[in-house]
């Protein structure tokens, strides 16, 4: 079975690290990392994830920009994007979630059961 | 003078004699012939003409003249006449020395006293004749002095005094008589009677009477007959009337003693008109209806033409009233006052209004006295007035004349100052075209009727002052809104007034018979409690000094506030107490009102201040709220990366090490209550604002429930609603009633760890005014709030969960959310255990 692809983009490199450890070491995901925006659609062009991982509220570009773009790449417009936000409450999350377009919404500080459940359920 | 008191006379004195003869021989036979009288010495001097004669006689000193009437420079009577012119009072002998009887008839007729013939007269009888001529002369000068003494009595008497022979024809009359009947000279009255003079009537009367008195013999003294002079004004004379007689007896005709008493007469008619007129000034009436009627009185008793009477009205003194001025004359004459040019008042050095004319004159009470135009009292008078005009200026002892009287053909005026303690207040006036009409007594009596006008005007005035202000006084009383009371000393009514009644609604009968016990018993009728006021008026009688203000209460619901205090004199007795009454029952209901409005006032005062507070507690738990969400932020992250750390240790460690797990549980744990603390400060965020939308409470509590329906069963809690039908919809903010709905399911599960009943009901309830208000109440089974907790529980962080399990903040929001959509939130313990949350919602 091949690895899942996972782009996690968030401003604070060692929650992306955390991230990426955990993932990897279940053996089930291959996870990359990208703690600019800007570089968050060159870098999901290369590496080309089943899924993103996206930050909210970011320096330069937040999360909704890059989730917008994504939506009109070409290639990636059908990469399911989750939202890992410390923005909002988890109410608040679950209603922005639905109305950005479907994805769901996760609030930090996450549980890596609740990430891989949210994972898993939106791959396809 | 008896014979021996001339002798005696004669003898003490020595006679002297001029002896006028050219013939020496006669000369000496006469002197030796006197010489030998022995009772006197004769002085004897001789002129030897009449030249020389003369000389003598010039030289005075000499009692008698023997006169020989032959001598060198003159002869016969002419010698005579010409020593009678000489010597007019010395008597004269004449000595003839003829015996030529027709010649000494002669010189006696021409003055001389006696006359001898030479050679006859021995020396007595010569002396004798001397002295008898001596006497004669001086007896006639004596009769002659008698005589023009009467004649200057009679000329100069004022009375009018004349004879009359039996036929009542003047035989003589004095000047005076001849005045009356406007004769020139009393000659041309002799021979005339009372019919050429009087009318025909008056006449006959007097003829009548004179011959009575002739025939009769009855004299008539001092009796007053009104008669009519010669210009025809009506005067009264005084008469007397006797009877002449000859020697022998019988009468011959008539003396006749007329006195004008007119004067006498108008006094005596100014004295009784002086009496009407204070008859009428102290009867009772106003003053205008009293001086016009002493204006009648005087104009009909003084016969004058025009009456007036000035009063003092400002500065002016126009007529107060008059009678037969004509109008042209009162069109310039009322005012007396002298206007300036530019149409001000003309005033003097002192600032006084000049008062024109003599009647201003006499007002301003500077006449001269020394003038005979006016009077001690003041007054100017006058019997004819036209000469006043022809005097130059500076003679005029008038100021400022205006002369309109004089020019109206008024000759008798008079102007009488009125008095008024000691204030010339006015003036009367008194204007005849006759002359004549006043004399100095009339005066004096109508300067006493102006004084008494003086002291009635002032009694009048102030009896009128008083009478208007006790009009003034009873017109206030009774046009007030107070009932007034009067009573006398001894409690009984003196007065009352309308209102007075009106307010107590005593009965006309009760007022009609004046019984003050009738009237006492129909005010404690109407009173709440009678004894307490009959107690005060009690009281009061008995403490004259004491005022008193209290508030009495009516059986019918008014109130009355009540006054009492007594009433004194000027000089401090007591007279009684008044009592007044107000009704103040409205203006206790208004402050009952305003009180009432007040306590309303302070309510919603302190409902304010209340929503104040509120405002500022939510304002501060909004910036708490604020501060939480960018709080959060930065701590969810750190909180991340420790989760997702501790997740790759907990995976990567030997987990089948006991401790390690626990660490890795307790620390898990840690990181998950941080998070809910940071939930729960973003949740607290108070809105600022609500959206407002009508809706159904119903639909908000359901969607609820269902929310909360996996918590519930979590904890075994059975969570059931009981929903009013039709409830009104409401406005309402959805989301954050249901964020307040949430809370308290919340906390009702969590007060119910080991399970429990959660149940939620609505309702409406119809409130008064058609207003309807909608109830949620949310019942637990738990152990309920200690009732020490109840005081506090809306306190923001304020917490009965175990610390780690709640923030406090969640009833005191959800407090103000309900408050802010203007209802209520309760929270108490049910009788049956268990806690109960009521919120109430108005439509």
């Amino acid at each position: 079975m091949t690895k899942k692809r996972i782009l996690i983009v968030d401003d604070e490199p060692k929650f992306t690290l955390m991230v990426r450890l955990n993932l990897e070491k279940t053996g089930s995901y291959e996870v990359k990392e990208v703690n600019a925006a800007k570089q968050a659609v060159e870098t999901a062009e290369q590496f080309k994830p089943d899924l993103v991982l996206l930050d909210v509220m970011m320096p330069g570009m937040d999360g909704g920009d890059v989730a917008a773009r994504l939506k009109s790449h070409p290639v990636l417009k059908d990469v399911p994007v989750l939202f890992v936000t410390a923005a909002v409450s988890q109410g608040e999350a679950g209603r922005q979630g639905y109305n950005s377009g479907g994805l769901l919404f996760l609030a930090k500080p996450v549980t890596l059961d609740a990430l891989i459940e949210a994972i898993e359920a939106n791959l396809r | 003078m008896s014979d021996a008191s001339t002798i005696e006379k004669a003898k003490s004195e020595t006679v002297r004699i001029l002896l006028v003869e050219d013939d020496d021989g006669c000369a000496h036979l006469l002197q030796k012939l006197l010489s030998l009288w022995q009772y006197g010495a004769f002085d004897i001097r001789r002129a030897e003409n009449l030249s020389a004669a003369l000389r003598e006689v010039a030289q005075g000193g000499l009692d008698l003249v023997l006169l020989d009437l032959g001598l060198p420079d003159s002869r016969g009577l002419d010698t005579l006449i010409r020593m009678r012119t000489a010597a007019e009072t010395v008597p004269i002998i004449v000595l003839t020395g003829t015996d030529d009887e027709e010649l000494a008839v002669r010189t006696l007729q021409q003055g001389a006293q006696n006359y001898i013939v030479k050679g006859r007269e021995d020396g007595p009888s010569l002396a004798r004749a001397i002295r008898y001529a001596i006497e004669r002369c001086r007896a006639q000068a004596a009769l002659a002095q008698e005589r023009d003494l009467l004649r200057s009595l009679m000329d100069n008497i004022p009375d009018q005094v004349y004879l009359k022979d039996m036929d009542s024809r003047f035989v003589s009359v004095n000047p005076a008589t001849a005045r009356l009947f406007g004769a020139a000279a009393p000659g041309e009255l002799i021979g005339k009677c009372d019919f050429d003079f009087f009318p025909r009537e008056l006449a006959e009367q007097f003829r009548a009477e004179e011959q009575t008195l002739l025939h009769c013999d009855q004299p008539c003294v001092n009796r007053e007959v009104p008669i009519t002079d010669s210009a025809g004004n009506p005067r009264w004379v005084l008469t007397t009337k006797v009877p002449l007689r000859d020697h022998a007896g019988h009468i011959t005709g008539l003396l006749g003693i007329n006195r004008d008493i007119t004067e006498h007469k108008q006094t005596e008619v100014y004295r009784e008109m002086g009496l009407e007129v204070l008859q009428i000034l102290n009867a009772p009436g106003d003053l205008r209806g009293s001086i016009q009627r002493v204006l009648a009185i005087l104009k009909m008793r003084t016969g004058c033409d025009a009456v007036g009477i000035r009063l003092q009205d400002g500065d002016d003194f126009p007529y107060y009233a008059q009678q037969g001025f004509p109008k042209a004359f009162l069109l310039t004459e009322n005012t007396l006052i002298a206007p300036t040019a530019d149409g001000g008042l003309c005033r003097d050095k002192d600032g006084n209004v000049c008062l024109e004319c003599t009647c201003g004159l006499v007002i301003s009470g500077k006449t001269d006295p020394s003038n005979p135009l006016f009077t001690r009292g003041g007054s100017c008078w006058t019997n004819d007035s036209l000469p006043l005009l022809e005097l130059p200026s500076d003679q005029d002892p008038r100021l400022n004349p205006r002369n309109q009287c004089i020019h109206q053909g008024y000759a008798s005026v008079a102007l009488v100052p009125i008095r008024a303690q000691d204030m010339i207040v006015g003036l009367l006036q008194f204007n005849d075209r006759r002359k004549g009409c006043f004399t100095r007594d009339t005066i004096e009596i109508l300067e006493g009727i102006a004084a008494h006008i003086g002291v009635t005007l002032i009694r009048k005035q102030a009896a009128e002052e008083v009478r208007f202000q006790k009009m003034l006084l009873e017109s206030q009383n009774e046009a007030s809104i107070d009932g007034i009371l009067n009573v006398d000393e001894n409690g009984r009514i003196i007065w009352f007034n309308r209102q007075f009644l009106e307010m107590w609604g005593i009965p006309a009968d009760v007022v009609q018979s004046r019984s003050d016990e009738a009237a006492l018993r129909s005010v404690l009728d109407k009173l709440l409690d009678p004894q307490a006021f009959s107690d005060k008026v009690e009281y009061l009688y008995k403490h004259k000094d004491l005022k008193s203000r209290d508030e009495i209460q009516l059986k019918d619901g008014r109130e009355f506030d009540r006054y009492s205090a007594p009433v004194r004199s000027s000089t401090g007795s007591y007279l009684g107490r008044v009592w007044l009454f107000r009704d103040i029952t409205e203006r206790k209901q208004a402050q009952k009102m305003i009180t009432q409005a007040l306590a309303d006032l302070t309510t919603e005062h302190e409902k304010l201040i209340a929503t104040q507070m509120q405002l500022i507690e939510a304002a501060k738990m909004k910036s708490v709220g604020q501060l939480a969400a960018s709080v959060a932020h930065e701590v969810k992250n750190p909180l991340a990366i420790a989760l997702m750390g501790l997740e790759y240790l907990s995976s990567t460690v030997a987990i089948n090490d006991d401790r390690v797990a626990t660490v890795v549980k307790d620390t898990k744990e840690a990181i998950q209550r941080a998070d809910i603390i940071i939930r729960e400060l973003m949740n607290f965020s108070v809105p600022a604002k609500l959206e407002m939308k009508h809706q159904d409470l119903n639909r908000i509590v359901e969607h609820t429930v269902h929310l909360m329906r996996h918590e519930a069963r979590k904890r075994n809690v059975t969570s059931n609603m009981d929903l009013g039908p039709s409830l009104p919809h409401l406005p309402l903010d959805g989301t954050k009633i249901e964020q307040t709905l949430v809370n308290l399911c919340m906390n009702a599960i969590e007060a119910m760890p080991t399970g429990g009943t959660l149940l939620v009901r609505t309702r409406a309830n119809q409130l008064e005014a058609g207003a309807t208000e909608v109830i949620v109440d949310m019942e637990d089974t738990g152990a309920g709030i200690p009732e020490a907790d109840l005081v506090n529980i809306f306190e923001p962080f304020f917490s009965r969960k175990q610390v780690g399990k709640g923030f406090g903040l969640g009833l005191s929001v959800s407090k103000q959310i309900i408050e802010l959509h203007g209802g209520t939130l309760q929270i108490g313990n049910r009788p049956a255990g268990g806690a109960k949350v009521t919120i109430t919602l108005k439509t």
